[in-house]
């Protein structure tokens, strides 16, 4: 019932939002605002030939930053939740380096990792890491005592209490922190994808501009779009599945 | 056999140590049950705490069957005051929790726990959450919890008391049920005279700060038949209260 609403919520936005568009293209009439049905038609028949190699790129930086902050930070987050110790050693660290804007450091990441992939996945990484790190560690913090008393009485080792408690209680702030930072992350990868690559969705849209093929920038635009409404869908979509529970 | 020869519990707090338990003894026979009563604040939750294995700094000597309390080894069911269910984890799931972490590799009875959850009245409940129950719900799900395990020692902190009257009373009833099938040993601590009356065998009274054992009385009329409505009952109750009004204003 409920997904079906939401189905339907997510059509009358995207239509919504591709009536505005054409009424603004009709009203400006300028290549630079081409009409959507022009770009979506265009990008219909450029699609496999032409952009799905750049929008597999993009996906697989942001997979594998996503992927890196999660395992390096889920499990630094629970420790230094979980151990005060270690969140003393810790947390001055992360304070003093969570404000630094993070793209501010891609000269010298490029200078230590190259112009290639790594220096765009690491990107990637740093900015995401901390704020899982802090979401996780935040979680952790939150969860009553009490919670853990039946699990210490029935002698649980560290592992279950990971597997019971820290890990499920954590996973709507992890979700959550990963949400807000992807937006910021795939800012990040086009810019990024503006350097020392000619694959990705980044290299594809300032090509295209460089070129003054508006239709394909257009094209391009709406692809990298697409790429990010779908990481946050399947965000949203794990929390249904995973934290149902908070909502009851 | 429970035995707590000299307990001392000390918390610091705030930089200043505070004796929160001085000197208790207690002993409780296998399958015996025992309610513990005291004055809000005398360090009943803190000794239960001790039994459980979750405070492990204190003074004194604590063995359940001859050992030292080590949860790895031994079978403890403990209910905190909220329970304890995990707010992530269906009925079904909190119930085999206890179980999972214990008996790893076996497999529990399936139609046995089924008859169990229908004793409890927690049949058709399998897949809700905690917070889709109601409080007396949830406390049947705790119990449910703890007798799964056939644990060596069951604990359990003012189980009744967040409860409305009736529920409580009904809440009382099965657990008694339910006690009579497995003959757990069992502390149970509580404020209210009747509870302690109706469901421990022996009643400890503690009182003051630090918490000491101020009395044990041995009742004569656990378990007998309908005794909520006899005479003895009110008159043992009546007793009682004398005594802790006597011993608390001291
Ligand atoms: N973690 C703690 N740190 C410091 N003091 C505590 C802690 N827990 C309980 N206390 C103190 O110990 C005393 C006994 O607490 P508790 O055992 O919870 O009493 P009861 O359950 O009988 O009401 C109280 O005065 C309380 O303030
Ligand atoms: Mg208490």
């Amino acid at each position: 019932m409920t997904k079906i609403r939401r189905g339907i919520w997510y059509i009358y936005a995207a239509l919504f939002f591709f009536a505005l568009w054409y009424v603004l293209a009709a009203i400006v009439n300028l290549p630079i605002i081409p009409s959507p049905v022009k770009v979506v038609s265009n990008l219909f028949t450029i699609f496999l030939g032409k952009i799905a190699v750049h929008a597999v790129y993009s996906l697989w930086r942001i997979v594998a930053g996503v992927f890196l902050s999660i395992v390096i930070g889920i499990p630094l987050g629970l420790f230094m939740g979980y151990f005060p110790r270690l969140d003393g050693a810790f947390a001055p660290l992360v304070y003093l380096t969570y404000p630094i804007p993070k793209i501010a450091l891609l000269p010298i990441i490029m200078l230590l990792f190259g112009l290639g992939e790594a220096s765009k996945i690491i990107m990637i990484f740093l900015i995401i890491v901390f704020q899982v790190v802090v979401a996780v560690r935040d979680g952790v913090y939150s969860i009553p005592k009490e919670t853990y008393y039946p699990l210490y009485s029935l002698g649980a080792n560290f592992l279950a209490i990971f597997r019971e408690i820290l890990i499920p209680a954590s996973l709507p702030k992890i979700l959550t922190s990963l949400r807000v930072a992807m937006a910021t992350a795939i800012s990040v990868l086009f810019f990024t994808e503006t350097f020392g690559t000619e694959y990705g969705m980044g290299y594809f849209i300032m090509d295209a501009w460089m070129r003054v093929n508006y239709i394909e920038m257009y094209s391009g635009i709406v692809v990298l779009s697409c790429i990010g409404l779908s990481l946050f869908g399947l965000i949203d979509y794990l929390e249904r599945c995973w934290c149902h529970w908070q909502y009851k | 056999m429970i035995e707590i020869k000299d307990l001392s519990v000390n918390y610091v707090a705030q930089g200043e140590r505070q004796s929160v338990l001085e000197e208790v003894n207690l002993e409780l026979a296998a399958g015996e049950t025992c309610a513990i009563i005291g004055p809000s604040g005398c360090g009943k939750s803190t000794m239960l705490k001790v039994v459980a294995g979750i405070i492990t700094e204190f003074r004194g000597e604590v063995l359940i069957d001859g050992q030292p309390v080590c949860p790895k080894q031994q079978k403890i069911g403990f209910i905190p005051q909220n329970y304890g269910l995990l707010p992530w984890k269906n009925v079904y799931d909190n119930i085999q929790l206890g179980a999972k972490l214990k008996n790893k590799n076996q497999n529990t009875d399936k139609e046995k726990l089924a008859a169990f959850l229908k004793q409890l009245g927690l049949s058709g409940l399998e897949r809700r959450y905690p917070g889709e129950l109601s409080g007396g719900q949830q406390q049947r799900v705790a119990l449910a919890r703890s007798f799964v395990l056939k644990p060596d020692l069951l604990l359990m902190d003012e189980p009744f008391s967040a409860l409305d009257a009736i529920t409580r009373e009904e809440m009382q009833q099965v657990f008694l049920s339910i006690w009579r099938k497995y003959s757990v040993s069992t502390i149970l601590v509580t404020h209210y005279v009747e509870e302690a009356v109706y469901l421990g065998q022996k009643i400890v009274v503690l009182s003051g700060t630090p918490g000491k054992v101020s009395k044990v009385i041995d009742n004569p009329h656990f378990g007998v038949e309908n005794i909520r409505s006899r005479p003895e009952f009110f008159e043992l109750c009546r007793e009682l209260r004398k005594m802790i009004k006597e011993d608390w204003s001291r």
